[in-house]
């Protein structure tokens, strides 16, 4: 697993809350493998495409509950916090349902998974066309094309509110959209 | 979806506006109030309060809830960080329930063993039980509301945390009513309604407040 300076990320991540969208995306970078060893750790019986869904959705986590960080407590174990209670959820979500609901996870337990590096590739646009019309207008326009939040709302005549509700709403449904696609996409 | 991908366009969400965060001592004083007011229009307040207050047993029955209600709403707060860890701490809930056991065994043993059904019983048993998680209901409704903006790595446990402030803040507004006031009846009733209230929370909280 890598390894992060807590002082750094915690610096990084107070000069993002600040605005810096460019460190803002450095720190999800860095923070991203080591998100992933935690969750793959947490689920081994997961495959390598299951272990980045629930990457993403504590990414997305990470991003959304960023103001239940206090600014003058460490960073690291929040994120870790984040992670583990998505990886968690993903667990209770398997054994709830679908076919693995009569598996036990302590059978698991000494299967490794596999290296994580299989990323899939499946272009953004075709995941956005897949949203709903409005959540697909925002994020091409903010995610795609890189507008910033005013000018959407400008031009999609909503408020800048709605626009970052929207653009929220859009990141997970596309995330809840990844397995779909794949699926179609292979 | 690549990560990566989902990391630009995630970057491209302003990080620096963060939602705005609920005030949870603001919505439990709104609960509060919607409660005191439910009360107020359709119970209202026993005739004699202000006579019998100063009397140690209805004074008890009015600040016990009200006391075990702050330590709970402190943790409810707590509870919004995803870090936050509880270790031994909720061990200090048994001692409400320890003074209250305390109470109960207390005012049972100043009675003849013949008037103990009768003491525990009361009056008002039935009113009591449904009236508290009724009054509890807007308190539980805005904790419950602003929790949902917080992450707490146990949704269950924030939940029933939520259902016990409100079930404790409930029963201090109920006890403005209430003319029960030997602990043998209050000390049992507005317990099972507080722990009726705690209940409703927890499955509630494993329901809304998932994150």
């Amino acid at each position: 697993m890598a390894s992060l300076v807590e002082e750094q990320v915690a610096e990084e991540f107070r000069l993002a809350l600040a605005g810096d969208t460019v460190v803002y995306r450095q720190l999800l970078q860095k923070i991203t493998p080591v998100i992933r060893g935690l969750v793959s750790s947490k689920i081994p019986s997961f495959d390598a495409a299951s272990v980045e869904d629930v990457v993403q959705e504590a990414l997305l986590a990470v991003h959304s509950k960023r103001h239940t960080w206090q600014q003058d407590k460490p960073l690291l174990p929040w994120i870790y916090a984040i992670a583990r209670y998505k990886s968690i959820d993903a667990l209770r979500a398997q054994r709830s349902g679908g076919a693995g609901a009569d598996l036990d996870i302590d059978d698991f337990e000494d299967i490794e998974a596999p290296p994580s590096d299989t990323e899939q590739s499946l272009d953004v646009d075709t995941a956005v066309s897949h949203l709903d019309g409005k959540l697909a207008s925002v994020v091409r326009a903010i995610g795609v094309e890189g507008a910033s939040v005013q000018e959407t709302g400008e031009r999609l005549s909503m408020s800048e509110n709605a626009v970052r509700v929207a653009f929220h709403r859009g990141l997970k449904q596309l995330v809840s959209l990844r397995s779909t696609l794949l699926g179609d996409a292979d | 979806m690549k990560t990566n991908d989902l990391i630009d366009m995630m970057a491209q969400d302003n990080p620096a506006h963060t939602a705005t965060g609920r005030s949870l001592p603001g919505i439990a004083l709104a609960g509060v109030a919607a409660s005191g007011a439910l009360l107020a229009a359709f119970w209202g307040m026993r005739p004699d309060f202000s006579d019998v207050i100063n009397q140690p047993l209805v004074l008890s029955k009015q600040l016990l809830p009200l006391l075990t209600a702050l330590p709970c709403l402190l943790w409810v707060i707590r509870s919004q960080r995803p870090d936050y860890a509880f270790g031994k701490r909720l061990r200090w809930l048994a001692a409400p329930v320890l003074v209250v056991i305390a109470l109960w065994l207390y005012s049972l043993s100043a009675l003849p063993a013949a008037q103990w059904l009768s003491a525990i019983k009361g009056e008002t048993l039935f009113a009591c039980v449904l009236s508290i998680p009724l009054l509890a209901a807007p308190i539980l409704a805005g904790l419950l509301w602003a929790t949902r903006h917080g992450a707490p790595s146990s949704p269950r446990l924030a939940g029933a945390l939520c259902g016990i402030a409100a079930g404790c803040l409930a029963t201090s507004i109920y006890a403005f009513h209430c003319f029960e006031d030997n602990p043998a009846f209050y000390a049992l009733w507005y317990s099972v309604a507080i722990s009726v209230v705690g209940m409703v929370g927890q499955q509630l909280g494993a329901r809304v407040l998932k994150w």
